[in-house]
């Protein structure tokens, strides 16, 4: 019989790990959507508005900044991470659960499939890596 | 698209009334609107000795609930509650093969929405198909 054994004190680092990359990967995604969220778009400008509103199918375009500014990384226990609109201004519901045609704008849906999110979230898991191998990290 | 649209024409009081767009004239009664989100792959698998590459893809669906002009927000809570269970009814999509059934994903229970002066609620639907197989 084969046993195998455990350092005392590694499944704790692993936790620390898995931590601290899940955290970055969905750290990664949040920068990438706030860049996404940041600007005008290419619908109609309303008056009074900063910037010309977004045409359906696009990410809602920037006005006050604070759907934007809402868009964070938490972590949800040692393993895991997530990222999204935490506390953000009301309109985010509408956003979300409108048809386009009538001014949804469902970021996080679109933000699954967005191939720069995913790179955004793997650049950042590449760095954890590179900065946790680091000799002055150990 | 798949099935969404005729399953949404189950729903209590919506028969008739289910659009693929927000109609420009919205009739005074409760209506619904069912729109495809988005769509994107999920998994790729390697090259078949056929030459097509087969993946996992998925669609998300969003069904909006609208209530009649200025009727309370509760007459939507039975049309809500059904939508939630489309899930069960919606099972095809076109050109695919169903690879892990539908999912429901965040949904919206009735609110007043002072925009359109109708109460509204939304559910999301997440069907998995295969391509290239």
């Amino acid at each position: 019989m084969t046993r195998a054994r455990v350092r005392p004190g590694a499944a704790g680092q692993l936790r620390d790990v898995l931590r601290r990359v899940t955290l970055a990967a969905a750290g990664g995604g949040a920068a990438t959507l706030r860049e996404k969220l940041s600007g005008p778009g290419s619908g109609t400008y309303h008056p009074g508005q900063p910037n010309q509103s977004s045409a359906p199918g696009e990410y809602p375009a920037e006005q006050s900044g604070a759907v934007r500014d809402s868009v964070m990384a938490v972590p949800l226990g040692d393993t895991r991470s997530a990222f999204g609109s935490v506390d953000g201004p009301a309109h985010v519901i509408p956003l979300h659960f409108k048809p386009p045609d009538a001014g949804g704008r469902p970021f996080m849906d679109d933000a699954k499939h967005d191939r720069d999110i995913h790179a955004g979230m793997r650049d950042a898991v590449r760095q954890e890596v590179q900065r946790a191998q680091r000799p002055d990290r150990q | 698209m798949h099935n969404a649209l005729t399953a949404s024409e189950t729903l209590p009081g919506y028969a008739g009334r289910v659009f693929q767009a927000t109609p420009g004239d919205a009739p005074p009664g409760p209506y619904a609107v069912v729109t495809e989100l988005t769509t994107g792959t999920v998994r790729e698998y390697q090259r078949a000795e056929n030459g097509r590459t087969p993946r996992e893809r998925s669609v998300t669906t969003l069904v909006t609930l609208y209530g009649g002009l200025d009727a309370p927000m509760h007459e939507l809570r039975d049309a809500f509650t059904a939508a939630q269970e489309l899930a069960d009814l919606i099972t095809h999509t076109l050109g695919g093969t169903p690879a892990a059934g539908v999912q429901s994903g965040p949904d919206l229970p009735p609110r007043q929405d002072p925009v359109s002066r109708r109460a509204y609620a939304a559910v999301r639907f997440v069907l998995t198909y295969r391509t290239g197989v």
